[in-house]
């Protein structure tokens, strides 16, 4: 009994010694690699030619979202299909954090993907899913694997399964052709929904994903259309005299805020889709423009001159207060809310020339995310970890993204002819 | 002169005798006109009564003034007459008186010089046997002093004795506790000198394993330069890390883990997390777990997974061996600072 309680007393001591030398030492880690995630996305294992390389779409979808890394095929020196197969140390040696094994079976026009998520340095596995499609569905399915991918790494929901819409333009002087497509988040699959010989400017997604708003001026005069995009229907919103432009959904989708000059100078309206109705919102001598929502639908952010360049105010709909928001530099416009408000994403005129930026609100910090001096034309993914953006590149218009953090940019692939405007769409699914 | 030869002690009691006679015959002769003086003094006495009585009564004495002076007068005479035949009287009786006392004196002085002498002869008897008395006392209080003298005497012995005693007796405590004391001092200074060796030799072996530490580390670092030089790529981060550990262990832990910590996107602002870490004893990671979670799973994960990444820690085996075990369990605290 004695024994037994001595031992017991000198556990617990011992315990607590361990507990109290344990919290003698911290280390302070405040700096991280500059590197993205290191993440091994091996081929899935398929018994057929496939006609598209799912492991590829899934690791150009990692990787452009800047937040991961692949690692290259050739370096890899071994091809798990599933989890069993995996000799973690090997991976480990690669310094990869995580990796992706997967393998197609095809079960007559519809392929089967089972797919497994692996945390490297704890040897476990995350996710293990079974997806099927049919041979139009790959490129979806490969981007659902995406999407949950990163949210399972990141708890961020993905948005690699959403789409964009853009505008192009062909041809020179008299001949120019424009057009408005809707493509894949990756730029891939694209659609054209409207071609016209006059300009199309601003589409403006739903926020149900269904329908697109734009300025057209195919009757010789700026016109606010609603399109729906699965059957090409639209109407014509707003015709009246003077300016009509850039419309923004609210996000209850019953409303349209624009911009029109049918007053006299281009002011902020907001529009009740159902009953037409037009109410003006901004009441100034000035120029105001480029309106969009917060995610709560109670105010609006728009670029206004009243201060003798452009800068961006926030105008609350319920007592109709404005707050000028930005302080740095002489050009701050086309700003648009990060989807958890509590940032706004904008073209900034610093010494790099006219930059994506953003601005956290509560601190009222701008830090400039582009690199490229002739940005135009912000629009945020909707899980807020991206910008797309319209730029220039060999005199051509191109598509540009950057992360929201600033640290990965890319290109989207170059589709036919200057491209500009982009507008990223809400979640589809 | 026979007695004075016999007796040295007789001559000043037969001076004194000689004195005392001698006294009382001019004491006899000295006394004869005090006593012939006196019959007029007492006639002063009368006369002296006489004023006293008119000196009482003065109202009576104008009164009765004439017929005392014819009164006066008459008793004069008769006092003339009456003292002229008194004074033939007494001289007749003044001469056989004398001749009466010539024979007494003689008788007186021959009486009072046998009495003289027989006082002589008792006083020297008396003065001899208190001589002898004084003799004898004196002789038993020299008896007596030389006794109290031998005892004081002793008595002072003993004490210079006791005194002495005791003297000894301090000198010999104080002389123990000197010694005492000084034992103690010695056993102290040994003591002391013996600490101080101790430390100078721990000082001296804590030295020599800092240097051998220096030198193992040194040795380490060269070696893995030379494995490096060899052209084996991976070893350049070796030898680097070995130099590193020579320096400091835990700056090593925070720079391999930094390079290993791969911050997630989005990370909330202020996110913080705190990983336990144990290691083996070759700084093999044994445990790393959360502390502390940030809130974020993301966040956590990154964390865990910079610390397995960036383990192991085999530098842990370069430090001092005592530090080994102090080092093979720490916190990581990763809070990233200023990110984008």
């Amino acid at each position: 009994m004695n024994v037994l309680k001595t031992t017991w007393l000198g556990t617990m001591l011992m315990l607590f010694t361990s507990l109290a030398q344990a919290a003698d030492l911290t280390i302070e880690i405040t700096r991280g690699s500059d590197r993205a995630t290191p993440i091994a996305i091996v081929p899935f294992a398929d018994g057929d030619v496939m006609p598209q390389d799912m492991a590829q779409i899934v690791s150009d979808d990692l990787e452009r979202s800047g937040y991961f890394e692949p690692l290259e095929r050739r370096a890899m020196f071994e091809r798990p299909a599933s989890s069993d197969e995996v000799r973690y140390g090997n991976w480990r040696a690669l310094d990869i954090r995580y990796l992706v094994a997967g393998k197609i079976s095809r079960e007559g026009d519809q392929y089967r993907i089972l797919y497994e998520l692996m945390d490297v340095s704890g040897e476990s596995r995350m996710l293990a899913e079974s997806v099927t499609a049919g041979r139009e569905g790959l490129r979806d399915a490969a981007h659902y694997i995406s999407d949950q991918i990163f949210e399972e790494i990141t708890d961020i929901r993905g948005a690699f399964s959403t789409r964009i819409a853009y505008v192009t333009s062909s041809g020179i002087g008299d001949d120019t052709q424009y057009a408005l497509h809707v493509a894949d988040a990756d730029g891939r699959n694209s659609q054209q929904i409207l071609s016209s010989d006059e300009p199309i400017m601003s589409p403006a997604w739903s926020p149900d994903g269904d329908k697109l708003a734009y300025v057209s001026f195919e009757t010789e005069r700026p016109a606010i259309y609603v399109q729906e995009i699965a059957s090409g229907r639209r109407v014509r919103a707003t015709a009246f005299e003077g300016l009509n432009s850039a419309p923004t959904w609210s996000p209850d989708g019953r409303r349209l805020a624009m911009t029109l000059s049918k007053d006299g100078q281009p002011e902020i309206y907001v529009m009740d889709i159902d009953s037409r109705d037009v109410q003006r919102v901004t009441h100034s001598s000035s120029i105001e423009t480029e309106p969009a929502w917060s995610p709560d639908g109670r105010s609006l952010l728009f670029t206004s001159d009243r201060s003798g360049g452009p800068q961006i105010y926030r105008l609350d709909l319920g007592s109709g207060e404005e707050e000028r928001l930005t302080f740095t530099g002489n050009y701050n416009a086309r700003a648009r809310f990060a989807p958890d408000g509590e940032a706004i994403f904008l073209i900034h005129r610093g010494s790099n020339g006219y930059q994506v930026a953003r601005q956290d609100l509560e601190s009222g910090r701008l830090v400039a995310l582009s690199d490229t001096g002739q940005a135009e034309s912000p629009s945020v993914a909707p899980n807020g970890t991206m910008v797309i953006f319209a730029t220039q590149q060999g005199g051509n218009g191109v598509l540009g993204g950057v992360s929201a953090d600033g640290r990965a940019s890319f290109r989207l692939p170059a589709a036919q002819g200057d491209v500009r405007e982009p507008a990223w769409s809400p979640f589809l699914n | 002169m026979a007695r004075h030869d016999r007796r040295v002690g007789y001559g000043l009691p037969l001076v004194l005798a000689i004195a005392l006679h001698l006294a009382i015959l001019v004491a006899t002769v000295i006394r004869f006109p005090e006593r012939e003086t006196e019959p007029p003094s007492t006639t002063i006495v009368q006369a002296t009564l006489v004023s006293t009585e008119t000196t009482t009564d003065q109202a009576q004495r104008a009164e009765e003034t004439r017929s005392r002076r014819t009164a006066r007068q008459a008793e004069e005479e008769d006092a003339l007459r009456a003292e002229e035949e008194a004074t033939r009287e007494a001289e007749v009786e003044a001469a056989k008186e004398a001749e009466r006392q010539r024979l007494a004196e003689a008788e007186a002085r021959e009486e009072a010089r046998r009495a003289a002498e027989e006082e002589a002869a008792r006083r020297a008897e008396q003065a001899e046997q208190q001589a002898r008395e004084r003799e004898e006392a004196a002789k038993r209080r020299r008896q007596a002093e030389a006794e109290r003298q031998r005892q004081a005497e002793a008595e002072a012995e003993r004490q210079r004795q006791a005194e002495a005693e005791a003297e000894r007796q301090r000198q010999a405590e104080a002389e123990a506790e000197r010694q005492r004391q000084a034992e103690a001092d010695a056993e102290r200074q040994r003591q002391a000198e013996a600490e101080a060796e101790r430390q100078r030799q721990a000082e001296a072996e804590a030295e020599r394993q800092r240097q051998a530490e220096a030198r193992r580390a040194a040795e380490a670092a060269n070696q893995s330069l030379d494995r490096a030089i060899e052209g084996e790529a991976d070893n350049v981060a070796n030898a680097r890390q070995a130099t590193e550990a020579a320096n400091s262990f835990i700056n090593l832990v925070r720079r391999a883990v930094e390079q290993a910590w791969v911050i997630p996107p989005n990370v909330p602002d202020g996110a913080s997390a705190e990983i336990s870490v144990q290691l083996g004893p070759s700084g093999e990671l044994f445990e790393a777990t959360i502390g502390q979670s940030s809130g974020n799973s993301a966040f956590d994960r990154s964390a865990i997974q910079a610390v397995k990444a960036a383990a192991p820690f085999a530098e842990l085996r370069e430090l001092p061996a005592s530090a080994q075990r102090d080092y093979r369990q720490f916190n990581l605290r990763f809070r990233p600072g200023d990110i984008r």
